[in-house]
């Protein structure tokens, strides 16, 4: 194990003026420094390409900042060997957008995919999971609501799009996480499927204690299910706090809205 | 309101300007491509009434051919199963050598991009060498016979299938690759679940497409020694035994048609 930290109110994400630039141009995040606790329920909005995505992607460093610090439960993540890395990675799940699903496999080998971590070399080499992953994946896959067998064994990209997000989230449940990333998980979704998958990651990490950071355009969305909003803008935090107090006024500040009009280019 | 008619009619005026450029563009192309056609033909030495003129002694060497020779077929059939297994060779056991290059030099696999390009390099170099150039040396190195012609096409398919391997691979669609790195699973790992099998059809249609290329170099692989029924080709021809020759490719001819299908049937089912 790695150093530790025995005090109990350590939080489960800490940032430290975390900045990432992608080549020389503007920088997608400057400067973001947070803390998030156990158990919170996070959503962080602000306009297309202000570096949402990139500061989930930092969290678990599949993205590897330019500069600042990023402290998983104690963990400075940039101190990290490669496989002590993968090991607190392995704790963190991570849902997307386009559910990024392997298409040619089946819904049950997709779900047991989340335990990769753990899985032996030959076990690895040869696709073949243990009995003890198939109970895992089968469990997850009935938690997050698909509990039609005839569905464990068709191939991924045969599924509608809501289901497909409910085997993203089995592979996410089957790491047993601490923290769930979500990268607009409901984006392309229709809008009644978009409250069963919101609703069905809030149950999850309600009951089992998980932290939450989810990216998020529907605002109304977040007042509903989050314990917290946070705003991004020009890829500095320009709002954090409660739901109930993003006010109109605060959201046109994050889009730079002036005058109930959006400031975009002359048609 | 006249304002927007104003723009309408520039629009259209414009859009027909273009068109005509576009029309313009077709003429120059086409016009160059039949100078180009020329001026090739003319340095080539390509001469049509020539060829009329070569019709009769064609007809000779067919009525020479004819009938096939149906006694050497008893003999044809060692050569035959030679040619076959000598593809059969010469694709699978570049696989082993090919995909782990093509991982190695594929954009997103590769450890480093000097290794990519350095890798290139080496799958360039054998692809350009034909297959049938490889054998005339180790022809010269190893001697006659099949042996040096599995390791030509050996040679010269891993270097084919090593592109094709690693163009499959930088198709693989970056999104569930990411998904399978954001489980905590390494690089062995999300490579053998987060891209084989996603590239498999792929990789897998164009081995049997190097097969089915491959029975035919077999068989032309006998023109430098290396076995097989080209070789009884040869010697038939270099006889002047041209009755044997037509024999030899009748059977070549309904052999590689025969592949052709059995390939055809297994690509469509792996796509």
């Amino acid at each position: 194990m790695v150093t530790q930290d025995p005090a109990n109110s350590r939080p489960m994400i800490g940032l430290k003026g975390l900045t990432k630039a992608y080549g020389g141009g503007k920088p997608a995040l400057a400067g973001v420094s947070l803390q998030i606790e156990k158990g919170e329920f996070a959503v962080v909005f602000g306009p297309s390409g202000v570096g949402k995505s990139t500061l989930l992607r930092c969290l678990n460093y599949l993205v590897t900042p330019t500069s600042g610090e990023v402290v998983i439960d104690g963990q400075r993540m940039g101190a990290l060997s490669a496989r002590e890395l993968l090991k607190v990675r392995s704790n963190i799940g991570m849902i997307f957008q386009e559910f990024n699903l392997i298409n040619r496999m089946s819904t049950l080998v997709n779900v047991m995919c989340g335990r990769l971590h753990g899985l032996g070399f030959l076990r690895a080499l040869t696709y073949s999971f243990s009995r003890e992953d198939h109970e895992a994946a089968i469990t997850a896959l009935n938690r997050a609501g698909l509990d039609d067998e005839d569905l464990y064994h068709r191939r991924v990209d045969t599924l509608s799009g809501g289901q497909k997000q409910r085997v993203a989230i089995a592979r996410v449940l089957v790491q047993e996480p601490r923290i769930i990333l979500a990268d607009e998980p409901v984006a392309s979704l229709d809008v009644k499927i978009q409250h069963t998958i919101m609703q069905l990651v809030a149950d999850i990490a309600a009951k089992d204690g998980i932290t939450v950071v989810m990216s998020l355009h529907q605002l109304d969305l977040a007042k509903q299910y989050a314990t917290r909003i946070i705003g991004l803008s020009d890829g500095k935090i320009a709002f954090d706090g409660p739901p109930d107090s993003l006010s109109d006024e605060v959201v046109n500040k994050v889009f730079k809205i002036v005058d109930n009009k959006a400031v975009t280019a002359d048609a | 309101m006249p304002d927007i008619g104003v723009t309408t009619a520039g629009r259209i005026r414009r859009s027909l300007a273009r068109r005509q450029k576009t029309r313009l563009n077709q003429l120059l192309i086409l016009a160059s491509l039949v100078v180009a056609g020329g001026l090739c033909a003319w340095v080539t030495e390509f001469n049509f009434p020539k060829l009329v003129a070569g019709f009769p002694a064609i007809y000779k060497l067919l009525n020479r051919m004819l009938p096939p020779d149906a006694e050497i077929l008893y003999s044809l059939g060692k050569p035959t199963i030679e040619t076959l297994q000598m593809a059969l060779l010469g694709t699978t056991i570049p696989i082993f050598f090919a995909l782990p290059l093509a991982l190695l030099s594929a954009v997103n696999t590769a450890p480093s991009r000097a290794t990519s390009v350095a890798i290139r390099v080496v799958l360039n170099a054998l692809r350009t060498i034909p297959e049938l150039l490889w054998a005339l040396l180790l022809v010269s190195a190893v001697g006659l016979g099949t042996f040096p012609g599995v390791i030509a096409l050996i040679l010269h398919t891993t270097g084919g299938l090593g592109k094709f391997y690693y163009e499959a691979i930088e198709a693989v669609d970056p999104r569930s690759v990411e998904a399978i790195r954001a489980t905590g699973a390494g690089r062995l790992k999300v490579i053998w679940f987060g891209i084989i099998p996603s590239c498999l059809p792929i990789l897998m249609s164009s081995t049997l497409a190097y097969w089915d290329y491959n029975n035919r170099a077999a068989t032309i692989l006998g023109l430098v020694g290396a076995g097989g029924i080209g070789l009884a080709l040869t010697h038939a021809i270099q006889a002047f035994n041209y009755p044997a020759a037509i024999t030899c490719l009748i059977v070549i001819i309904v052999i590689l048609t025969v592949i052709d299908r059995i390939s055809a049937v297994l690509r469509a089912r792996v796509i």
